[in-house]
């Protein structure tokens, strides 16, 4: 069942200034995770804003669960819509306790039934036993904790995270992120989250969807959007990627480091760019090799080699941490592509 | 379809009636000023030696403004930056003398310093050398009870400066008497300028001090005009020009700051080390507390030495007599302050939702009136305009209003600001419309600043004098009247002292509750 539909939404701040979403379409099915991507001021927060509705959109139409939220005919406010957020920064209430920030949007409730519904929700949350605490005694694990916990008390049809794992440190960030998805998955809520940070959309979400100045360039699932980019703006800012000029030719497509199939149906003659991911190209050192490493970036579980070509082009490799090869040594790059994704030049 | 105005209705229907009662008085003053014939205001200008009297406010605001500085910026810095002894007591204790409205002060030193004084009597000498009765006296006196200002704001920012922006001046090179005049020194302008401002204007339209000091300056003059005569023109005239300058001060003041930044605020800075004074500590122990005897241990001893003068009895049955002013005092303030309070919270919270800031840019303009301006502008107006409002304690109000909704309007915006917007909208997104969410969320984020700017405005219009005299209804006098007029009429006497005691202990607690509630940020003006 279609949860969320947006119709060619569209914002904008300035009249002077290009739309801060632009005629953006898509759909999020019950029950899904989805994930928006972008670099900042790409309008991924205004997007939410606008589904949350503290924004009114320009034009288009914001519809949950069929009813219009935002169109022509009318807009509803935010507390109208039945749609739980998670803020970057909380925004918990400093003047409650853990239960009260909870059961704040419980006021429907009669007083028993809040009583339930937040010690239920604080269990599932893992926070049973800081129902007392005010936010400021908190760790910052436990308040992202609250304040999702406060967002899913009302059952929202719908819950908006922004950024939710941004203000956290690294090791915290990789827990909470399982943690969110199996509290989501389990009470059946249908998510929406932004973010800049790719491995947090692939690992969180069904769907990903990458936005740019305003304009959705691709919605897919994460393997798609990685080794399918629709657009160049997909294949450079989701992974790293190289891309090498090639020649459209009978045999297929001739570049610096040999003949790639021709899928994307080009016509003879056609010159074109070659996307090459870093594990899409190995080398082997080779006296007589025309390549040479000229930078090597020791990540841990991978090494990054960096290789000039003859024609002056960089690529990257991603090589096993073990392997080690001054700079300066020559090598004979190779490329082994399973998906050739290729664009025009 | 929620379109967005920039003048929602009920933006207009808190600033129409605030713009009204701050443009109708200016535009009354102008328009009643311009009436007269320009060769006749120009003689009776020569007649009454206009050109000296400016000069000679001129002069006293300058030198009321240095002595305060000279007062206010040395213990600034003795308390914040270096190890004098008891400095936490005394950065309590320095900015308490606000709590003594200057004409108090003047009551206070002409019991002490006038001829047949307290001090020319210890001495043995009829009178002393320099008159209490002239520029100079008023100086003394306005300087005294107004060095808080500068005290404040300089105090407040050293606090603020960031150490390490120091630490790198001394690391590129610089000598610490380097580091002070380049680095230091340079960051305290804006906040210098600031209290230098503050005082320069409120020596500038000083009403009270030089009207009890028989100094005559452009707000005597226009006081005496309204008094003696029906003549509206002259005293009109007269308040636009003492308005002009006020506004050129600021303007130049706003010039003056440029574009540069000053402030270098970092979440976790560590305060700055303290200065070993070494031998001189003792010598800086003796000024700070020669400042703070001169500006509250002596006042309150000489006030309530007087009072103790008269038989207990007798002061009873006449404080009783008084009640009726104290009251009047009360009420009108508390209402000038709930009414300013309820305003620029209103603005305030309309602000963050698309109000033009022109609105409170508007209410800047009443806070640079001078209060004598402002009485006399809002007296003619009021008679033109609604004279149902003339002649009513509402009057007074409606003046605490404009003279004070920027101090008030400020508090609402530093404790608005405390707020990020993300908290509303977590509570609209729980299900609460505008009104619910404010009620539930803001309003008890942001109580402690709207208890601060109350009293703020509270304090301010229970000590306001120049306004009160022109605007109050006949036969209504507050506290601040009756003691103007015992000290005018009868002279510094144990009834006078005693008011005045009752006056500046009324003061004093909420003003020592909006210094422990830490608003030293917030401004006070006049």
């Amino acid at each position: 069942m279609e949860l969320l539909a947006l119709d060619r939404v569209t914002k904008r701040y300035a009249p002077d200034r290009p739309p801060a979403v632009d005629a953006l379409t898509l759909t999020v099915e019950q029950g899904e995770i989805l994930a928006l991507l972008g670099p900042s001021g790409c309008g991924k927060t205004t997007t939410l804003r606008l589904i949350a509705g503290f924004e009114v959109p320009d034009s288009g139409r914001v519809v949950i669960r069929g009813a219009t939220m935002a169109g022509p005919e009318g807009w509803i406010p935010p507390e109208a819509r039945g749609v739980g957020i998670v803020f970057q920064d909380y925004a918990l209430f400093p003047h409650l306790t853990v239960a009260e920030n909870v059961g704040f949007g419980l006021h429907h409730f009669g007083r028993t039934a809040r009583q339930e519904r937040i010690s239920q929700i604080l269990e599932l949350v893992g926070l049973g036993s800081f129902a007392r605490r005010y936010p400021h005694e908190l760790s910052g694990g436990q308040q992202q904790r609250v304040a999702l916990a406060r967002a899913l008390a009302p059952a929202p049809a719908l819950i908006l995270l922004d950024e939710p794992f941004s203000n956290l440190d690294a090791d915290l960030r990789a827990q909470m992120r399982e943690e969110v998805e199996r509290i989501l998955r389990n009470t059946g809520t249908t998510g929406i989250f932004v973010t800049h940070d790719q491995e947090e959309a692939f690992t969180l979400a069904a769907r990903v969807g990458v936005l740019n100045e305003g304009r959705l360039e691709q919605l897919d699932a994460p393997e798609t959007i990685y080794h399918h980019p629709a657009t160049l703006f997909v294949a450079e800012f989701v992974g790293a990627a190289d891309f090498l000029p090639g020649l459209v030719t009978p045999y297929g497509i001739v570049t610096e480091l040999g003949v790639v199939a021709n899928t994307g149906a080009w016509k003879i003659g056609e010159k074109v760019k070659v996307m090459l991911r870093p594990d899409d190209i190995t080398f082997v050192p080779s006296s007589v090799g025309d390549g040479m490493i000229i930078r090597r970036d020791f990540r841990g579980s991978e090494t990054l080699y960096c290789i000039r070509l003859p024609s002056g082009h960089r690529v990257h490799s991603s090589q096993a941490s073990s392997s080690l090869y001054p700079n300066g040594t020559r090598v004979r790059a190779e490329v082994h592509l399973i998906h050739v994704v290729t664009f025009p030049a | 379809m929620t379109v967005r105005r920039r003048w929602s209705p009920a933006g207009l229907a808190l600033a129409a009636p605030t713009a009204f009662f701050v443009i109708g008085p200016l535009g009354f003053l102008v328009w009643m000023g311009l009436a007269q014939e320009r060769a006749d205001f120009l003689e009776r200008a020569r007649d009454l030696d206009l050109l000296m009297v400016v000069g000679q406010v001129a002069l006293l605001a300058t030198l009321t403004t240095v002595w305060a500085c000279a007062l206010g910026v040395p213990l600034a810095w003795l308390t914040v930056r270096t190890d004098l002894p008891a400095r936490r007591l005394l950065h309590w204790l320095a900015p308490l003398p606000l709590a003594i409205p200057p004409y108090i002060g003047a009551l206070v030193y002409q019991i002490l310093l006038a001829p047949g004084g307290m001090a020319p009597r210890l001495l043995g000498t009829g009178s002393l050398p320099v008159s209490l009765y002239s520029v100079a006296g008023a100086a003394w006196i306005l300087g005294l009870f107004t060095y808080p200002y500068p005290y404040l704001l300089v105090s407040g920012a050293l606090e603020r400066t960031n150490p390490a922006l120091e630490e790198a001046a001394r690391g590129v090179g610089l000598s610490p008497r380097h580091v002070l005049t380049r680095v230091t020194l340079p960051l305290l302008r804006p906040s210098l300028l600031a209290g230098a401002l503050i005082v320069f204007l409120y020596g500038w339209a000083d009403f009270g001090v030089v009207s009890l000091l028989r100094v005559r300056t452009l707000t005597t003059i226009i006081y005496e005009y309204v008094q003696g005569t029906l003549d509206w023109a002259l005293p009109a005239a007269l308040s636009v020009l003492l308005t002009a300058i006020t506004i050129l001060v600021l303007l130049l003041q706003l010039r003056a700051l440029g574009r540069a930044r000053y402030t270098q605020i970092v979440g976790a800075a560590k305060p700055a080390p303290r200065i070993a004074l070494g031998a001189w500590r003792w010598l800086a122990f003796a000024y700070a507390w020669g400042v703070l005897t001169l500006t509250l241990l002596l006042p309150l001893g000489v006030l309530g030495y007087q009072v103790s003068r008269l038989p207990a009895s007798d002061m009873g049955a006449f404080l009783l007599t008084q009640w009726p002013y104290f009251v009047n005092s009360l009420w009108t303030a508390v209402a000038g302050a709930s009414l300013a309070l309820v305003i620029a919270l209103g603005i305030g919270w309309l602000e963050g939702r698309g109000l033009s800031r022109s609105v409170s840019g508007l209410f800047q303009v009443g806070y640079a009136i001078p209060g004598t301006v402002l009485g006399l502008g809002l007296a003619g107006f009021l008679h033109a305009t609604l004279p149902w409002i003339y002649g009513t304690p509402l009057a007074l109000i409606v003046a605490y209003l404009v003279l004070y909704i920027t101090p008030a309007y400020q508090a609402v915006k530093a404790a608005l600001a405390q707020l990020h917007p993300s908290i509303e909208e977590a509570a609209r997104s729980l299900g609460r419309g505008p009104l619910a969410a404010f009620r539930a969320v803001t309003l008890p984020l942001i109580k402690p600043g709207l208890v601060a700017g109350w009293l703020l405005v509270f304090v301010l219009s229970m000590r306001e004098l120049a306004a009160t005299l022109i605007v109050r209804p006949p036969g209504f006098d507050t506290l601040p009247v009756r003691i103007w007029i015992h000290a005018m009429d009868v002279g510094p006497e144990p009834r006078a002292a005693a008011l005045a005691l009752a006056l500046v202990l009324t003061i004093a607690l909420p003003w020592s509750l909006l210094l422990s509630r830490r608003l030293r940020g917030i401004s006070p003006s006049v």
